[in-house]
């Protein structure tokens, strides 16, 4: 019994800590919009939940500790008591402890006996006095929440007839708009001479697009940039007044269409002239949205990370099985064959690419813990910041968003403590008393980006070259671009900064965030402009498992390299090295040196008769890798090699091709640096 | 070597490894291979072969003969791969072990069990939980778990021999 027990209390604690951040998450909004009745209710329910669930799963003391919260809570709500920024601040003391005290059931030693103490009395205190103070009131920045603000758009888009000639794919194009928001499309294909004149290769439909948005004509316009010459484009921004982009809207705005021959000026008026029907609705519908973003929380499931480990392990196994059928279906030639195995493809890739999106979350996850950090470090010292976020709906793998709150937590303390100014400084430079840090993401190709932008005084790019001068990194008058200067501030105990405080400044920490960025196969890169402020830019694959590779070959193996680092190929031709000392390879322009992958990996069958060279980037260098072929693009997906190899971390590890075999994946990096090491000198001035 | 008056009965696989009868809980032993396409990994350690596809995961494959210390052979018919998960450093661990041959699944009485004797020996007593004896043979209770989690110097015959 006993063990079912403990299991409970497990659950419990992972429970709470959910409630915890729901309960922070209020509180930083109640912060914000210290009326809302809404808030206060939710923060007195959780405290509740937490009331009853500790007592019953034996936490006594979180649950005779949350007790006095409720009580507290309680005069709030029945406004008794008028919810203050002190209170509030007692709240998130209270909340740190409550997760020390689920930690520890037991108050052991007395240091922690004093805080349990202390805050009880200082509940106490705000629970006695049963007064409204005004004054207090004040002091609580009543800010409304800025809502972005969304515009609707109009697009046609008129491709002409041969635009599929040139391999251009309308659809790929309109999902790409589907992307920026809330979307409605209808396709309209005329066949004017009928399906006797067909000509498959033709495009005869034309695209009428809804979209509500928070984006500008101009990343519309983006979308459709190389097909500008092949087709007509009207984006028309529509009346600003709620337009109700509801079925009954969409239903008759099909109709129209399909009925008339329809160019952008008739569809605008007929839209425009709707809107003005429509007002009436609004408020029924705010009211179902609401609704629905209920059901939306309610209908997740918790599933522990093993299980879809597990599920990504069979995934993966059929990925590999429907690979060795596509292998047969392409030697046996039948027919039928090949059909099943297309349609086992398509299914596949949908069940894959599914269960990789399971894996994924938004950032909105982690967002909680920045919103306190900046609060904590806004009083501590005395900087007024605001902080926003952008895009906290893009997502991320579950593993690489938790690896990357603790360098995200630095930058942002770096941006308040080195970066933004304090107040009089700022009014003095002509700045908003306020600063702003602002953590924006959004998606680029198949990774991440996440940025975090303050608009304090920037970095001294002079002040790094001195320190760098100063630290024998960096001769005096040599030339260095301003990017490899600001890259100094990576290497480990590097630092500016005249006086160590308590936030950062020791030194230690930024070569830490580029190790977990890079480990993470991201990439960290600063601009920062002097008075202007500095933007620091995570560039982090969407998930650690995919990756693009290309696949070569090498002896009777194959291997992949992440796309990411291919640069170019070539045909190594040693004519071309000849007359170079230490493996210089010439490419018309440069030389780069090269590593001959087989002697490097002691490989000893045969090499090809035209042997081809890779060249990769490596820390802002190029290198080439001399294999024997190019095979081509491939998905991969990463499979760890477990710890009996892990001396071999240049392999980040394996990949299943489609006939069964294993094709190793190069870490690139790392491979370099076991290079220079095993060279040691001849190499090093290139590494 | 625990002896338990409780535990009776534990079920074995036999294999071989340069003649030498070895036995490993049956527990641990996921499935056997007959040999298949190996990928080697670039400056591995010899005994580990490489790599195999073994229903979607990719393994580390493990000569034992090599780890034993012994000479590399040439695979026959019999030449086997025992995939097994094992706990090392406690953590478990999918691999495939290559073998002469497996043999015969078998179950022992754990109170015959004898323990090792630590001198004079062939093998080190170290990485032996036991032997077992019947009447026309002898089986060596390879502790696998201890043995394989032995980073470095780990041959199997003991420096007195």
């Amino acid at each position: 019994m006993d063990q079912y027990i403990d299991q409970f209390k497990e659950k419990f604690i992972e429970e709470a800590s959910d409630i915890l951040q729901e309960l922070e998450k209020s509180l930083l909004l109640l912060e914000k919009n210290p009326k809302s009745k809404d808030l206060i209710d939710s923060v007195f329910r959780a405290m509740h939940t937490l009331k009853g669930g500790g007592a019953m799963f034996g936490f006594k003391l979180v649950s005779s500790f949350t007790h006095h919260f409720e009580n507290l809570f309680d005069l709030i709500r029945k406004e008794n008591l008028t919810l203050t920024s002190d209170i509030i601040n007692l709240t998130f003391d209270s909340i740190d402890h409550i997760k020390i005290l689920l930690k520890n059931n037991e108050i052991l030693d007395d240091k922690l006996k004093n805080i349990h103490e202390n805050i009880i009395n200082r509940i106490e205190e705000y629970s006695n006095v049963p007064k409204k103070d005004s004054n207090i009131e004040n002091k609580i920045i009543n800010e409304e929440l800025n809502r972005k603000k969304e515009t609707i758009f109009f697009i046609g888009f008129y491709p002409n007839e041969n635009i599929l000639l040139n391999g251009s794919n309308p659809f790929y194009l309109i999902e790409d708009v589907c992307k920026l928001g809330q979307t409605y499309v209808i396709g309209k294909t005329s066949l004017e001479n009928g399906y006797d004149n067909y000509n498959p290769e033709l495009c005869y439909t034309k695209w009428y697009i809804i979209l509500r948005t928070e984006k500008s004509v101009t990343e519309i316009q983006e979308i459709f940039l190389f097909v500008e010459d092949e087709c007509n484009l009207d984006i028309v921004l529509l009346d600003n007044a709620q337009l109700q982009l509801n079925n009954t809207f969409f239903d008759k705005f099909k109709s129209f269409v399909n009925k008339n021959d329809c160019n952008t000026e008739r569809l605008v008026e007929y839209i425009n002239n709707t809107i003005k029907d429509n007002n009436g609705n609004e408020i029924i519908d705010v009211k179902q949205k609401n609704e629905n973003s209920n059901l939306d929380s309610l209908s997740t499931i918790r599933v522990s990370s093993a299980k879809l480990d597990e599920l990504m392990n069979v995934v993966s196994e059929i990925v590999s099985i429907q690979g060795k059928l596509a292998l047969f279906a392409e030697k046996e030639g039948n027919e039928k064959v090949k059909i099943i195995n297309e349609e086992l493809e398509k299914t596949t890739k949908q069940l894959r690419d599914n269960v990789f999106n399971i894996r994924l979350v938004p950032l909105s996850t982690i967002l909680i813990r920045f919103n306190r950090l900046i609060r904590e470090l806004s009083s501590e010292t005395g900087k007024e910041i605001d902080f926003i976020a952008e895009g906290t709906d893009t997502e991320l793998d579950k593993n690489s968003i938790e690896l990357l709150v603790d360098p995200i937590m630095h930058l942002i303390r770096n941006a308040v403590d080195h970066g933004i100014e304090d107040k009089n400084t700022r009014l003095l430079a002509g700045k908003p008393q306020k600063g702003i840090i602002k953590l924006k993401a959004f998606y680029s190709g198949s990774n991440v980006c996440i940025q975090i932008i303050d608009d304090g005084k920037g970095i001294s790019v002079e002040l790094i070259k001195d320190k760098a001068i100063e630290l024998g990194l960096l001769k005096k008058g040599e030339k260095v671009s301003e990017k490899e200067i600001l890259d100094f501030i990576f290497l480990p105990g590097f630092t500016t900064a005249q006086k160590v405080s308590n936030i950062s400044g020791r030194g230690v920490g930024m070569d830490v965030v580029k190790k977990k960025v890079t480990d993470l196969r991201g990439d960290i890169g600063i601009l920062t402009q002097p008075g202007q402020g500095t933007t620091f830019t995570l560039t982090i694959p969407i998930t650690l498992s995919i990756i693009e590779g290309l696949l070569f070959s090498l002896g009777q193996q194959l291997f992949i390299l992440p796309m990411a680092v291919v640069d170019k190929c070539y045909i190594f031709d040693k004519e071309l090295t000849k007359g170079t000392l230490n493996n210089l390879f010439y490419n018309g322009t440069k030389y780069i040196p090269y590593i001959d992958l087989h002697d490097f990996f002691d490989i000893k069958s045969n090499r090809a008769e035209v042997q081809e060279l890779i060249v990769v980037g490596f820390d802002n260098q190029k290198v080439g890798l001399v294999i024997d072929k190019v095979v081509g693009g491939h998905q991969v997906v990463l499979k760890p090699l477990g710890k009996f190899l892990r001396e071999q971390d240049f392999i980040s590890g394996g990949s299943i091709l489609g006939d069964g075999s294993i094709a190793l994946v190069i870490d690139i990096n790392k491979m370099i640096r076991k290079f220079s090491e095993s060279i040691s000198g001849s190499m090093a001035q290139i590494v | 070597m625990e002896i338990n008056e409780n535990s009776v009965v534990r079920t074995v696989l036999t294999y071989k490894v340069n003649d030498e009868l070895f036995a490993i809980d049956v527990i641990n032993v996921i499935s056997i291979l007959e040999v298949c396409p190996v990928t080697k990994v670039p400056m591995a350690p010899p005994y580990i072969k490489g790599l195999i596809n073994h229903s979607g995961n990719i393994l580390p494959l493990i000569d034992l003969r090599i780890r034993f210390g012994l000479p590399e052979k040439n695979i026959t018919n019999d030449t086997c791969i025992i995939v097994l998960k094992i706990k090392i450093d406690n953590e478990l661990v999918s691999l495939g072990v290559q073998v002469d041959s497996v043999q015969d699944i078998f179950e022992i009485d754990t109170q015959k069990i004898e323990s090792y004797p630590s001198v004079g020996t062939k093998y080190n007593s170290k990485f032996i939980s036991g032997v077992y004896k019947t009447e026309n043979m002898l089986l060596i209770l390879l502790d696998l778990e201890k043995f394989l989690s032995n980073e470095k110097n780990v041959l199997l015959q003991s420096t007195v021999s």
